[in-house]
């Protein structure tokens, strides 16, 4: 199984796992489905999303706090910026035998292509709407954002050699390795934005200033 | 309202040591609008980690307030991390940058297949 096989096949049970549990952190060995916890984002009360769990799983690395809270800041705070959704959830799983940290951040709100249309009255499909994502056009009609998905992919693959996967409606974007690809799927489709990731555990400093543009 | 030269307020007791998102920085031109303060100095020395996103919305508001009501808002014990923010974020408000993505394969395959 390659490594987007591996990452669906864990986002998909972790997204049949979605049960709207209640904030709580444990930590899971024995069942290796089991995410390490699973959060819901509820607006206006995200203090604390868990990150020093996972900086505590991938050890004491120089700049590897700055790496774990970057993308999820910047996810995250797009649930709650553009989905018209107030809730969201986080999942995140640790491979403790193969050192790898999934996190998987999910919306069911409005998905891209919606929301461009309803911003800017753009008429784009799923992939055109991922498309524009990348190219930093913000749905909020200004220059000076829409660096959030980017940025945060690049800190994921570029800063941590991991790999990236982004789902809104049919279309899955895929970054790994330095080689991207985006993926129509007529047999699925979210109706929101998820996006999920995969990191090994880093094995000298990180250091994310170069990809945040 | 209190009537005072300066204020200082501590960003990690106001919001968090771990700065997520643009809306947080509400907080921040709700304590500054509470006093007469002409000289507003935001102390992060509690403060870790400041996202991009609330970076930028604290720019805006900096050059807001200077703008319409003459208020200076400094940043002070600020750690590298979040220097390094302030300034990329600073750089990119002065000249944005925004990339040409290049042109992606698209695949069609369903996820069954993928699975």
């Amino acid at each position: 199984m390659n490594s987007l096989e591996s990452q669906l096949s864990a986002l998909y049970e972790q997204i049949k796992a979605l049960k709207g549990e209640n904030h709580k952190f444990e930590q899971s060995s024995s069942q290796k489905t089991r995410p390490l916890f699973v959060l819901p984002l509820i607006a206006l009360s995200y203090r604390n999303f868990g990150e020093n769990l996972l900086i505590e799983k991938l050890g004491n690395i120089p700049g590897i706090n700055n790496a774990i809270h970057y993308p999820i800041a910047e996810l995250v705070t797009n649930i709650f910026e553009h989905s018209k959704s107030d809730l969201g959830f986080l999942f995140a799983y640790y491979d403790q035998d193969n050192e790898y940290l999934d996190l998987c951040i999910v919306d069911c709100g409005c998905g891209l292509a919606k929301t461009y249309q309803e911003e800017q009255d753009l008429k784009l499909s799923d992939t055109d709407a991922i498309l524009e994502v990348l190219k930093g056009h913000s749905t909020k009609s200004n220059i000076e954002r829409g660096y959030g998905v980017r940025t945060s992919k690049r800190v994921v693959c570029e800063g941590l050699g991991g790999s990236f996967v982004m789902i809104s409606g049919n279309t899955a974007l895929h970054a790994e390795k330095g080689h991207e690809r985006l993926i129509e799927l007529p047999d699925f489709y979210w109706q929101g934005v998820i996006v999920a990731y995969r990191v090994q555990k880093p094995i000298g400093p990180v250091e994310i200033a170069q990809y945040l543009e | 309202m209190t009537n005072v030269e300066q204020k200082t307020i501590d960003m990690a007791s106001l919001i968090a040591p771990v700065i997520h998102s643009r809306d947080a920085i509400e907080l921040v031109r709700e304590a500054i609008q509470k006093t007469d303060a002409k000289s507003v100095v935001l102390d992060f020395s509690k403060v870790d980690f400041i996202s991009r996103s609330a970076a930028h919305e604290l720019l805006v508001l900096k050059e807001n307030l200077k703008q319409t009501k003459h208020i200076d808002i400094t940043f002070a014990n600020t750690n590298k991390d979040i220097n390094e923010m302030l300034r990329i974020v600073a750089a990119n408000r002065a000249i944005p940058k925004h990339q040409v993505v290049p042109m992606l394969h698209v695949e069609r395959t369903t996820l069954q297949a993928l699975l």
